[in-house]
C-alpha cells in the first residue's frame, strides 16, 4: 500500500477505534459512580482511579495518541485539500506534527512524573 | 431493490407538484446532500480538534491539583454546560456521519447512502443528542447551585 493509502487507512481504523474509547470515555468521566455526586468529577477522584488501576493512565495515554492522529491527521487532509501548490505539502506536514508533539507533551506529562497522582505509600517509598 | 429507493424524491407525497420551495428543500435533501454531509464532517471535525487541543492544556493542569479543580468548577457553570451539549452534538453529528462514510468507502448500502445521512446520522443522533442533552440540561444548568 502506497504511504497515502496507509493514511486513509488508518483514519478509518482509528475512527472506530475512537468511537469505542470516547463511549467509554463519557462513561467513565460523566456516568460511572464516582462521579454521579453533588461534586462531580474532582482531582481527588481521579487521584483515587489512578492509584487504584493503572490501566487508565494506558487507556487515556493511548486514546491521546489514537485521537490526535485521526484529529491531526484530518487536519492535513483538509490543508491539502486547497490547491496550495506541492511546496507547501512537507512544510504543512511539518507544522502539523509540530503541533501533535506539542499536545501529546501536554497530555502525557499531565500523568507520567506526577507526584500527585503517586500512592502516599509510594511517594513516602521514593522520599526514603 | 425497488425503484422509490434509489430514486428518493419519490418518497415525499407531494413530488408531482412541488412549489419552489418545496423543490430548493428536496434538492438539498436528497441532490446535495453529499455536499451538506462533507461540510458537516469537515467543520465539525475541525472544531472537535480545536477542543481536544484545549481539553489536554486542561488535564495537563493535573500537575497542579488546586488549578485543575478551579478549571473543573469554571467548566461547571451553566454557561460551559450548554458550550458541553453543543460539543455532544459536534461530536455525534461526526461520528455518525464518519460511520456513513465508512459504509460508503466499503461499499455497503452505498445506493441508499443518502438515506443514511437523514435517517441515520441526522435522525438516530438527534434522538442519541436528546437522551444525553436533556439530562445534561436538567442537571447541569437548572439545578445548577
Amino acid at each position: 500500500m502506497s504511504p497515502r493509502a496507509v493514511n486513509w487507512f488508518l483514519q478509518r481504523i482509528t475512527g472506530a477505534a475512537l468511537l469505542v474509547l470516547l463511549i467509554m470515555h463519557f462513561w467513565v468521566e460523566h456516568f460511572a459512580a464516582e462521579v454521579r455526586t453533588p461534586a462531580g468529577l474532582t482531582f481527588e477522584v481521579i487521584q483515587q482511579r489512578f492509584f487504584r488501576n493503572p490501566w487508565f493512565v494506558a487507556i487515556d495515554i493511548t486514546f491521546l495518541f489514537i485521537a490526535l492522529y485521526h484529529g491531526l491527521n484530518g487536519v492535513r487532509n483538509i490543508c491539502l485539500d486547497y490547491n496550495w501548490g506541492t511546496r507547501f505539502r512537507t512544510p504543512i506536514t511539518i507544522a502539523i506534527v509540530l503541533v501533535g508533539i506539542i499536545v501529546a507533551y501536554w497530555g502525557v506529562t499531565a500523568f507520567t512524573g506526577n507526584s500527585h497522582l503517586v500512592p502516599p505509600e509510594a511517594r513516602v517509598a521514593a522520599a526514603r | 431493490m425497488n425503484e422509490s429507493n434509489s430514486r428518493p424524491a419519490a418518497n415525499f407525497p407531494d413530488s408531482a407538484n412541488p412549489g419552489p420551495f418545496a423543490l430548493t428543500a428536496r434538492k438539498f435533501a436528497w441532490r446535495y446532500v453529499g455536499n451538506v454531509a462533507f461540510w458537516i464532517q469537515r467543520l465539525t471535525g475541525v472544531a472537535l480538534v480545536g477542543y481536544l487541543i484545549l481539553h489536554v492544556h486542561t488535564i495537563h493542569d493535573l500537575q497542579n491539583p488546586e488549578k485543575f479543580d478551579a478549571a473543573l468548577k469554571l467548566f461547571g457553570t451553566p454557561l460551559f454546560k450548554l458550550a458541553e451539549i453543543g460539543l455532544l452534538a459536534t461530536v455525534i453529528l461526526h461520528a455518525l456521519n464518519g460511520i456513513r462514510l465508512t459504509m460508503v468507502d466499503m461499499g455497503v448500502q452505498l445506493t441508499r447512502q443518502r438515506q443514511w445521512f437523514w435517517y441515520f446520522a441526522i435522525g438516530a443522533g438527534a434522538v442519541l443528542f436528546l437522551a444525553g442533552a436533556i439530562p445534561m440540561f436538567i442537571y447541569g444548568i437548572l439545578q445548577h447551585s
